[in-house]
């Protein structure tokens, strides 16, 4: 009699957390070219705004809070999503009617995303093919 | 061959200041940038904001994304109108596409809304409503 095996249950469960773990690193480096977009613009006078742009995950927060800060945004309701914020009440003001720098920093980020997410697809398609 | 943010600039002003409708609402005009100092009413800008290409493997680009924030703009108590424009506007460049001198609009479509309100030096309160509007730019 013929037999098959194949490595779906392994692969399925290996998902999940490499993309956890690529969402995670994305954000973070986002964090890090809107804060180096802001220094770049030269939109720096006390540093509040630099310093307030932070990562919510599912699991951690970088929020700092702060005279001038907006409230915290909410927490993603699942580990696949994360969300890049900046506190400061002005930024707004600074990002959309002078200098943009929250969508310079976030496209940065957009191609490293695709790439790994990518990456990911190969090695299950690998995986899958047993190889 | 025209640049492509340039073209999104073209496309975006050249729908938005050719509307009637619009026009009715935004009496401080259309705006390639910011406002000049000393505008009244309701108005509306268009300011690039950032972007990125889509290229072939040996690096040919082939696809240009701009994106651009679009807004219109007024006192507070104009707050209706101002709403009533940036709605104008979603209805003319939510899901639009076209053409301008040296490139085609692929698409325009909006990618997030905006809504915010700034205080003046004068007491004042401006409003503000509109949208990151992506656009898809090929160079003709």
């Amino acid at each position: 009699m013929a037999q098959s095996s194949n490595n779906w249950d392994k692969i399925a469960r290996a998902i999940k957390p490499a993309a956890k773990a690529v969402v995670r690193k994305v954000a973070f480096d986002a964090e890090g070219q809107i804060k180096a977009q802001i220094t770049a613009n030269d939109q720096i006078d006390t540093g509040f705004m630099r310093n307030s742009v932070y990562v919510v995950t599912s699991e951690e927060s970088t929020y700092k809070g702060g005279e001038n800060a907006l409230s915290e945004t909410v927490k993603p309701s699942n580990e696949l999503e994360a969300y890049v914020a900046v506190a400061a009440e002005y930024a707004a003001y600074q990002n959309y009617l002078f200098q943009a720098f929250f969508e310079p920093g976030m496209e940065r980020v957009r191609p490293g995303f695709n790439k790994a997410m990518q990456l990911i697809k190969a090695k299950m398609e690998e995986a899958a093919n047993g190889s | 061959m025209a640049h492509e943010v340039d073209a999104g600039y073209a496309f975006i002003y050249a729908t938005l200041s050719g509307d009637a409708t619009l026009s009715g609402y935004a009496t401080g005009g259309v705006h390639r940038g910011s406002a000049p100092v000393g505008t009244t009413g309701v108005f509306a800008t268009i300011k690039f904001q950032a972007g990125r290409d889509t290229l072939t493997f040996n690096v040919v680009r082939v696809l240009s994304h701009p994106l651009f924030v679009v807004l219109a703009a007024g006192p507070e108590s104009s707050t209706q109108t101002i709403v009533n424009a940036a709605s104008r506007i979603d209805a003319l460049i939510g899901r639009a596409s076209g053409t301008v001198t040296g490139a085609k609009i692929d698409a325009c479509y909006r990618e997030e809304p905006l809504q915010f309100e700034k205080a003046l030096p004068t007491g004042e309160k401006r409003i503000f409503f509109g949208g990151l509007y992506r656009t898809i730019i090929e160079q003709a």
